[in-house]
């Protein structure tokens, strides 16, 4: 089954070159292009993709601010937020509001198709100082959270791991566990995430 | 005009005219010949008599002195002794220059030529019989002169030339001469001797006199003998508790003290037998007395070489009562009109009191009558202040008397004030005196004597009060109230609340300029975010856009294509450009300005780095970091540092494992970075010698420290500290 990708970017040229890009590649459709949130907000429920690129700055709404409102109406669609520059803030902060990662404009585009067929699948990629964040972030959040909130012992094993950097195969080792587990945990941890896209928490959290 | 005593003046062409009694006394002013027309006459309440005339203004004070010099007649000036006959007239001895009689304004002299036997006259005394006996100096005898001036004494006395200081005729018709060599006593025509060769006090008699009961006090130099009827009392000297036995002049005042004289004791009391004695310590003007005489107001009137002082009796009552601390004589000399103030002592009588009550001294320019009737200035001196110079220049006028002065202001700034000042007393101001007193500045009053001015320099600003006295010229003093509120002003910064203001200033000041650096710090962080996001929005869009491009057309060139190598090299570039780009973005952002953000931007770096390297790299960060803030330029210098520390693993350490690992505690901040290489030998590389040379140069730049561990074969460890300061 062909995925169905849309893409929200405001540059022209880039907008344009990813389109092509995606159209050109077997496996892939291109829903629609949009140049900015509100032109997307309003047809998506329409077009329904499986996987949106979402620009983190848009013009009006930003991309954050989107990407959380995709996700409440529609949970099940998978964001990948394009950045050109690694600004760590705003993409934690758009994993929070629930995207599921993210890629860099210039990223070659083999790697922009796999980054889309893996979120497809449901394994969203968390590199090593992504979890360094999701591990302060939780921290920081300490006993305010309740039980569906707080991570399970074994997404905390795998955070910590991930945060020192080894590899998914030797957490997979140590922990013994198989990798798609350990991609499994990683997915949960995602979602203890977006669960707290919800509220003020992650609007206080985002304005820090 | 009438004057306080009755007497009548009256102005007239040449000068003015005075009712003396019946007498007219014309009083020529000006030029004695042509004298001056009188407008207007005034008497003072000093009963100074002011005439206004055509030439000037004419101040009369009542004259107290009158003396007869060769001028008006006189044989010769230097008078010794002096002495009024039954007439009323007055004699006069003039030393070695014969006899003066002065009656009214006649004088006649009586010289060798016409009546004295020699002209080396030197002691007078009235005989009984109304003539004149005169003592002659130089052994040359005695005469007695009868009503046409004849000398009718002819008797040889055997003197051995030693002359005759005092004559005393008794009533019982002895004369007695004290002379330089002994007391003779001539008895119906026998002389006797008395010296200290049979019990005589002194050999030198120099003054004789009878107290009212009866006693012959004989002073000698050397103490005095009493003579009682017709034996030798005793002795009065310095044994008996006289100051001095140089006796000159004894007097015995109305209670019967006797009041002795001494050349160089000063004045001795005697009252029933105790002897108290007055000298200079005690106030007394002189301790060398010539002559005394009393007046008809209770004052011992004294002659000296210095001149002639007045001591009342009340003052030394006073001063045994302990009521006034020193005798207070009031002294006379040429300022007071007198001619010369010098008086002889030698023989007597040195003075003589008139039936008028005037009181005659010998001089050595001629008799002097005194006048002691001449009410003392009673009045104290009204005062005035004169005109005031701040640094010299005129700053008050001389105005109303002090006492409807307004207070005195002082501007700012001045150094120097001059306060000229006087009292209204005209009877002889030269003899007025002054003290003041500037409260606030002197601590007592100052005596300022006859000087009229008073000087301060530098008196800081506030208020003041100028007191001022005055004694007028017979010692009268000013009442002690006057006073001169002054008011020094004082420039702005001198003024009570002046430094407290500036410190208020200083302070607003201070907190001003630092809330400007806040700003102006904030300012510049603004600055660097809107750039930051300029270039991240601007320049990195269209990078990745070039990026994307070269994409593109690397995909689509074939590898065949000798242009391939150069679309590699620009898309290399580009990358290289890229992550630049996304390093200099992150420094330039103050908001990364963190604990936080730093170790993530570290750590991220470390796994990209060794990510497809062969080298697994291990992150040991804390899951909490502390909210340490971390400048620009340290972040940068420390990053720079990291890549080197890195680069050095990659290239030289053959390694299979690195580890980058992040600690706080407390301020420090460590970061260690190290590998399971070969270690650094000590004959390194130079190219990883100054690059550890430039790795330390930049911990340093930032207060920080670089640690290096290596051994051959067993790894590298680098540790880097850094201080991060709480936010």
């Amino acid at each position: 089954m062909p995925i169905k990708v849309s893409i929200i970017e405001d540059d022209d040229w880039i907008r344009e070159n990813l389109s092509t890009q995606i159209r050109q590649t077997p496996g892939f459709i291109l829903v629609k292009a949009y140049r900015n949130a509100e032109d997307a907000l309003s047809h998506i429920p329409l077009e329904l993709p499986e996987v949106i690129l979402v620009d983190i700055n848009l013009p009006r709404m930003n991309g954050i601010e989107c990407v959380r409102k995709i996700k409440q109406s529609h949970p099940a669609l998978q964001i990948l937020m394009l950045t050109v520059f690694e600004d760590s803030d705003k993409i934690f902060n758009s994993l929070l509001a629930g995207a599921s990662g993210y890629l860099l404009k210039r990223t070659p585009l083999g790697e922009i198709i796999e980054a889309i067929s893996n979120v497809h699948k449901g394994n969203s990629p968390m590199s090593g100082h992504i979890a360094r964040k999701v591990v302060q972030y939780f921290n920081l959040r300490g006993a305010a959270d309740n039980e569906l909130e707080k991570l399970s012992r074994r997404e905390r094993e795998v955070l910590e791991r991930l945060a020192e950097g080894i590899a998914y195969k030797e957490i997979a080792h140590a922990l013994s566990l198989s990798i798609d587990t350990v991609r499994m945990h990683i997915k949960g941890i995602y979602g203890k995430l977006h669960v707290h896209s919800r509220g003020e928490a992650v609007a206080k959290y985002l304005h820090k | 005009m009438q004057d306080s005593s009755g007497q009548q003046w009256v102005g007239t062409y040449r000068g003015v005219v005075r009712l003396i009694g019946d007498e007219i006394v014309e009083w020529p002013l000006h030029q004695p010949e042509t004298g001056d027309l009188i407008y207007t006459l005034f008497e003072d309440s000093e009963a100074n008599i002011w005439l206004g005339g055509r030439d000037g203004l004419y101040r009369l004070t009542p004259a107290r002195f009158m003396n007869f010099t060769t001028q008006q007649g006189l044989a010769a000036n230097d008078t010794i002794s002096i002495c009024e006959d039954a007439t009323g007239a007055i004699w006069a001895a003039s030393w070695l220059g014969g006899l003066s009689r002065i009656s009214g304004k006649t004088i006649t002299q009586i010289h060798s030529t016409n009546g004295l036997t020699d002209d080396s006259v030197m002691s007078l005394q009235n005989s009984r019989d109304g003539g004149l006996w005169v003592g002659m100096d130089l052994g040359r005898g005695l005469n007695k002169l009868n009503a046409e001036f004849k000398n009718i004494f002819t008797n040889r006395l055997k003197l051995n030339n030693a002359p005759i200081h005092t004559i005393y005729e008794d009533d019982q018709g002895r004369l007695w001469l004290g002379t330089g060599k002994g007391l003779l006593v001539l008895e119906n025509s026998l002389a006797k001797t008395y010296a200290t060769t049979n019990g005589l006090a002194g050999d030198n008699v120099t003054t004789l006199f009878e107290d009212s009961n009866r006693i012959l006090w004989v002073g000698t130099s050397g103490g005095i003998s009493r003579w009682s009827r017709d034996h030798w009392l005793d002795t009065i000297s310095t044994r008996q508790g006289l100051s001095h036995n140089s006796v000159s002049a004894i007097h015995e005042d109305s209670k019967h003290d006797l009041w002795i004289g001494t050349k160089g004791g000063g004045l001795n009391r005697y009252r029933k037998g105790q002897i108290k004695a007055y000298t200079m310590r005690e106030g007394l003007f002189s301790n060398e007395i010539f002559d005394i005489l009393e007046d008809d107001y209770q004052t011992l009137w004294m002659s000296c070489r210095k001149g002639v002082f007045s001591l009342p009796r009340r003052q030394v009552e006073d001063l045994d009562l302990g009521r006034i601390p020193r005798l207070g004589c009031t002294a006379f000399g040429r300022e007071d009109g007198m001619d010369t103030a010098q008086c002889n002592g030698i023989a007597k009588p040195g003075g003589w009191k008139g039936a008028d009550g005037r009181l005659w001294f010998a001089t050595i320019r001629g008799p002097m009558a005194v006048e002691p009737r001449i009410k003392t200035n009673m009045l104290p001196p009204p005062l005035a202040i004169e005109e005031v110079y701040a640094d010299r220049e005129l700053l008050r006028p001389a105005s109303p008397p002090l006492e409807t002065a307004g207070p005195l202001t002082i501007p700012a700034g001045t150094r120097e004030i001059e306060i000229h000042y006087t009292a209204l007393s005209f009877q002889l101001p030269e003899k007025n005196s002054f003290k003041y007193r500037l409260e606030g500045i002197d601590t007592d009053w100052v005596s300022a004597g006859r000087r009229r001015v008073a000087n301060y320099h530098m008196i800081r600003p506030g208020n003041y009060l100028f007191r001022l006295q005055a004694c007028n010229n017979d010692g009268v003093w000013s009442a002690a109230g006057q006073s001169l509120p002054i008011r020094v002003q004082s420039y702005f910064w001198q003024t009570w609340w002046f430094n407290p203001a500036v410190a208020l200033l200083a302070g607003l000041l201070i907190v001003a300029f630092y809330r400007f650096r806040i700003a102006r710090l904030r300012e510049i962080e603004q600055l660097r975010i809107q750039i930051a996001s300029d270039l991240h929005d601007d320049v990195g869009s269209r990078l990745t856009k070039v990026a994307m491009v070269t994409e593109s057309l690397n995909g689509q060139t074939s590898a065949n294509n000798p242009a391939k190598r150069h679309v590699e090299n620009i898309s290399a570039t580009i990358r290289d450009i890229t992550l630049a780009m996304d390093e200099i973005v992150w420094t330039i952002n103050p908001r990364n300005d963190t604990l936080e953000n730093l170790a993530n931007y570290i750590f991220h770096y470390a796994e990209d780095y060794f990510q497809d390297t062969g080298i697994r790299c291990l992150l040991d960060l804390p899951p909490e970091l502390p909210s340490h803030r971390i400048s620009t330029r340290e972040r940068h210098h420390l990053f720079m540092a990291v890549k080197e520390a890195l680069n050095n693993i990659l290239k030289h350490a053959q390694a299979t494992e690195a580890r980058v690992a992040l600690a706080v505690t407390g301020d420090w901040i460590t970061l260690s970075i190290s590998d399971n290489g070969r270690g650094m030998p000590d004959s390194t590389p130079a190219k990883i010698g100054n690059g550890l040379i430039n790795m330390r140069q930049r911990l340093k730049e930032v207060g920080g420290q670089l640690q290096l561990e290596t051994r051959s074969g067993a790894g590298t460890k680098l540790t880097l500290k850094i201080r991060g300061l709480w936010r």
